[in-house]
């Protein structure tokens, strides 16, 4: 028998009870003896796999660093060229490292982490993870590299695996999309290829990695990484040390005061959106000058941009105050705006209380006499929004907004709520909003007096105006309702109204275009009542209006569908809606969706994961998964049968030697993978229970000897030997019995 | 004939297995040196996770959670996989002397390190179904049938050893003779450990007084051919001082395993002593089926004799 010899190796290999020898060694030396010990040279790692998964974990993260911008595309290729490099070097060199390398690559650590410490030095600010996290991401980056060239043993390349982690989480934080799944897929799967190999190459292991198991602990992986994703607290916004906001471009427009955003310019003035004419960003007709109810784009699934929040809401974008009939306009009062230039983060706060004021409520909104201890502001709710399509340069937040995080020094503050960029809202634009999101409950609402028109200030004077002689039927109606609701507050009146709508108004984008000189609103209301989220608002603000009720148009977005992996809200071309603000004396401006209910709590996570998860495998094309399947299955059945065809014994050698193998392995005896024919023959030999007894072992060296000459040693039996051979072959049958567990089933069943 | 005869004071009782003090088997897979990795694993994902909330981002805690995936596995698989292990012996030598090393061919199920318990010997850690060689030191005579080895394994990550004891089966009984008591150079310059012969005997000293009849034990060297071949029958050589004679050397073990140990070791030392003179020697010995007197040859078989050994019932 061959056997071989592994001992217990030092280094990381040495854990445990007595393969731990420097504990023992340990005790009593001095710290220098532990350092050199420590820094000693390892066994050269000869898994070639072992290198290949450990490089394409490195290049994994540096891609993904890449892929978020966080080092430059020639940085990257430069780095992973040079990775590559450094692991073909690494490998070559393995047994015996180049030391004037190694102190060339010291050299080069030091070079580097003095750059890095210029870079933050000049760019860090104090509590400001974000500002470091580009010069880290090139420390980690260049020091990869470096460490590359220097990767001999084991334990050098576990510390590369672990480094190409630190990279793929720098790529992560920076990440919105979820096709940073594609890199964390890789990384994962480079990973456990890696560590497989490390514990082979740890034990002794040989021959090629077993596939299957390493697809079981991914596996593994994977459910228990959705099970921690699923069992632990989301980040939330409020936790964030840093908030972000950057720039990919810097595009100056051409009006900074207006509203930009036509078709795929960002950077042109907005146009009213018309049936046959140029639609808005996005596909949405809003966000312009004018809103015209009665035409809709097609608004797709593209995603418009990614938002984290607390608390989701309606994304306000601006508001309309002028009704003519067909089309929603800013007045010119209202349309007065304010140029803040203090730098991020701006205070618009300030801003919108002075026009707040100027609209009769109290600063801040809050009037204690008024509704008790039962109004107050929530707490801060932070919303970064990551703009992924070309957009208006309106910047969307929740209601009452008080600091904004802009990457620029000027932001425009609209008397209809509204914040605009002089700049044009390009992808790769960031900016956070933090909103106090006022909390006034449905019970306080419910408290207001019924509103006076004593009450009302004279700038909400364009906010109850109406085209007159067209919505006599429209009040009737609006009275008829409240009075049959009893309603006698504005709140009444307005979830009167709301309850009306909901139970005779029917939702629909597929509509008949409006004609020339149709009321909008008539034709809603008293034809066909199917409409869409702007003819349903639209309607209910001029119900509204007919009994006194100061109301106005806002469009924004809603909340998209959640992304429980980046933790985002993808707010979709589809999810830009119209709804109506009401106004409440003391209180101000109030949203109200007659529309639809919009989930606004905070999803859960992991339903949202299941959920997502259900959806996604049953919409799954099957039938092209299933084909692939098929020739995947018979691809490997043909690879397989071919792969047996060729182990085939072929000639008369190898027929009757596998014909030994076979009988010998059918009496527990397996040939072991170093063990010549000879050698097994001779331990046959010592199996002394075959059914023929001593007759059929003892020609047994023999047989093989004459085996073993005729595959090796140019010699061509004749048909008498042959005939031996086989009958000394054939003669091996384990005697009724004795028949031994073969080591396999024994390993297995023990 | 019985010319010389060393008796040792019996014993009351001997060693049956070159066993240490005897260990209990723990079969119930347990981790070892779980802290470091517990406790690295535990705030490493404290700091991913404080990563992930201070930047807000849902991918940061996407790769913390398959990190975390990752170590748990990493952790807690080997204590699924140490039930598993299994190692069986694939070949063993048949005699070993105390205090030296024995290796034995062993094959494990799965990659494993095995360590030997009951025995002192090296940790060794062997790949799947891959033979290999695990050194097992027997520090007292004895007969050994099965040894006691902790099996380990950290699979798949090498993360987390979880270990169990494992009975390990000898495929056939290993016979731990003694170790010789040194006697002096002599014995170093005549034996070598692993032969266990001789060097030739002298020859023949003395007057020569007659010839008779073979007796049991009687030398080859001292068969007289001529004779032999006149009479018909196998005749040897009779000198005066007759200093040929088998020694007849009768060891009782007591029942305490050193006093036993130390006993046996002067009783081998004697034996190869009086083998390198070429004295021959009839040992007497109990064992578990009885007494046993027989000659002993060589110091292989001396060595299986005193390792067969027990003490014997009429020892004190």
């Amino acid at each position: 028998m061959r056997a071989r010899q592994v001992s217990v190796r030092r280094g990381s290999d040495s854990v445990g009870q007595a393969g731990r020898p420097g504990a023992a060694d340990r005790r009593g030396i001095g710290f220098v003896e532990m350092v050199r010990r420590a820094n000693a040279p390892l066994p050269p790692e000869h898994s070639v796999t072992f290198r290949i998964a450990t490089a394409v974990a490195v290049l994994t993260g540096i891609l993904s660093c890449a892929a978020v911008g966080e080092v430059s595309v020639s940085s990257a290729v430069f780095a992973s060229v040079g990775t590559v490099a450094g692991m073909v070097f690494s490998y070559l060199t393995r047994v015996k490292p180049w030391q004037w390398v190694k102190i060339l690559l010291a050299v080069a650590v030091l070079g580097i982490f003095a750059s890095f410490v210029l870079q933050i030095l000049g760019a860090a600010q104090v509590g400001q993870l974000s500002s470091i996290e580009v010069p880290l991401a090139g420390l980690f980056t260049w020091v990869q590299l470096i460490h590359s060239f220097d990767v001999p043993a084991r334990r050098d390349l576990l510390f590369s695996l672990a480094a190409a982690g630190a990279l793929v989480t720098l790529g992560a934080a920076q990440a919105v999309s979820v096709g940073f799944l594609a890199y964390v897929a890789v990384w994962l799967g480079a990973c456990l290829v890696g560590l497989g190999c490390s514990w082979r190459s740890m034990t002794g292991g040989v021959g090629p990695i077993a596939l299957g198991s390493i697809a079981t602990t991914g596996l593994v992986v994977v459910l228990a990484g959705a099970g921690f994703l699923v069992l632990l607290p989301a980040p939330r916004a409020t936790q964030l040390i840093t908030l972000p906001a950057s720039l990919t471009s810097y595009l100056p427009l051409r009006d900074p005061g207006g509203i930009t955003g036509t078709g795929d310019q960002s950077t042109e003035p907005a146009q009213a959106g018309k049936a046959s004419g140029a639609t808005g960003v996005g596909g949405y007709l809003g966000f312009a000058t004018e809103l015209d109810i009665a035409v809709r784009g097609a608004l797709g699934d593209e995603v418009i941009m990614r938002v984290r929040a607390d608390r989701p809401g309606y994304f306000l974008g601006m508001t309309y105050d002028t009704w003519d009939g067909q089309n929603w306009k800013r007045s010119p009062p209202t349309a007065r705006i304010v140029q803040l230039t203090t730098g991020s983060p701006f205070d618009v706060s300030s801003v919108l209380s002075s026009f707040a004021q100027a609209q009769g409520q109290m600063d801040g909104g809050m009037v204690p006499g008024l509704y008790g201890d039962e109004l107050g502001s929530g707490p801060a709710n932070i919303q970064t929004f990551y703009v992924a399509q070309p957009i208006a340069n309106l910047l969307f937040a929740t209601p009452d907004p008080t600091e904004v995080y802009f990457p620029e020094h000027s932001l425009i503050v609209g008397g209809d709520d509204s914040m605009r960029s002089t700049i044009a809202m390009t992808p790769g634009t960031v900016y956070t909003v933090v909103s106090t999101d006022t909390a006034v409950a449905p019970s306080v609402l419910a408290k207001a007096r019924p509103l006076q028109s004593s009450q009302i200030p004279a700038a909400l004077g364009p906010d109850l105006e109406l085209p007159p002689g067209r919505y006599e039927r429209v009040a009737a109606l609006a009275r008829q309702i409240v009075t049959a609701a009893r309603a006698t507050t504005t709140y009444e009146k307005v979830t009167a109204l709301e309850a009306w709508m909901g139970r005779n108004v029917r939702y629909s984008t597929d509509i008949p275009p409006l004609l020339a000189g149709q009321d909008a609103v008539n034709q809603f209301l008293f034809g066909s009542r199917v409409g869409y989220c702007e003819q349903i608002s639209t309607s209910l603000a001029v119900m509204l209006r007919t009994l006194g009720v100061p109301t106005r148009e806002a469009i924004g977005y809603v909340p998209g569908p959640f992304d429980p992996l980046s933790d985002l809200y993808e707010i979709q071309a589809r999810d830009a809606h119209a709804w109506v603000q009401v106004w409440f004396p003391e209180v101000g401006w109030q949203n109200f969706d007659p529309t639809a209910q919009v989930p606004l709590a905070p999803p859960d996570p992991g339903a949202v994961l299941l959920s997502d998860l259900g959806h996604a495998i049953a919409n799954l094309p099957w039938a092209p998964i299933g084909g692939g399947l098929g020739a995947i299955a018979t691809g490997a059945f043909v690879a397989l049968a071919v792969r047996r065809r060729r182990r085939r014994p072929t000639g008369w050698v190898g027929r009757v030697t596998a014909e030994l193998e076979r009988r010998g392995a059918a009496a527990g005896l397996r040939r072991w993978p170093t063990e010549t024919l000879g050698e097994y023959a001779s331990r046959l030999g010592t199996f002394d229970r075959w059914r023929a007894g001593p007759t059929a072992t003892a020609p047994l060296r023999a047989a093989s000897a004459l085996l073993e000459r005729a595959a090796y040693g140019y010699y061509e039996p004749d048909a008498g030997t042959r005939a031996f051979v086989e009958d000394v072959v054939r003669g091996l049958h384990p005697a009724r019995g004795s028949r031994r567990r073969s080591p396999r089933r024994r390993l297995t069943t023990a | 004939m019985r010319r010389r005869s060393r008796q040792h004071r019996p014993a009351v009782d001997g060693a049956r297995e070159a066993m240490a003090p005897r260990q209990r088997v723990r079969h119930l897979a347990l981790p070892e040196r779980a802290f470091g990795p517990v406790a690295g694993t535990a705030l490493l994902l404290f700091m991913w996770a404080g990563v992930a909330h201070a930047s807000g981002s849902g991918w940061v805690q996407t790769v913390g959670a398959v990190v975390a995936g990752l170590l748990l596995l990493g952790l807690v698989a080997p204590a699924f996989a140490a039930p598993g292990l299994t190692l069986v012996c694939e070949r063993c030598p048949t005699d070993a002397t105390a205090g030296s090393a024995v290796e034995i061919d062993v094959v494990g199920n799965r990659s494993m390190r095995c360590t030997p318990r009951s025995l002192r010997g090296t940790p060794l850690l062997l790949a799947r179904r891959i033979p290999a060689r695990l050194v097992i030191v027997p520090r007292r005579r004895g007969v050994i049938s099965t040894v006691t080895v902790r099996v380990a394994t950290a699979a798949p990550f090498g993360l987390l050893w979880w270990s169990r004891d494992q009975v390990l089966e000898l495929t056939h009984p290993l016979y731990v003779a003694p170790q010789p008591l040194k006697r002096g150079a002599a014995l170093r310059q005549t034996l070598t450990p692993e032969e266990g012969h001789g060097p030739p005997r002298p020859t023949l000293t003395g007057d020569l007084r007659g010839v008779r009849p073979y007796q049991h034990g009687d030398g080859r060297r001292r068969v007289h051919w001529n004779a032999s071949a006149h009479t018909g029958d196998l005749m040897v050589r009779e000198s005066e001082n007759q200093t040929d004679d088998p020694i007849r050397m009768v060891v009782d073990l007591p029942r305490d395993l050193d006093a036993a140990d130390r006993l046996a070791e002067e009783a081998m030392g004697e034996i190869v002593a009086q083998l390198s003179k070429g004295r021959r020697i009839v040992l007497e010995t109990t064992e578990v089926t009885g007494r046993v007197v027989a000659p002993v040859a060589e110091r292989l078989s001396a060595g299986r004799r005193l390792a067969r050994s027990v003490a014997s019932s009429d020892a004190r």
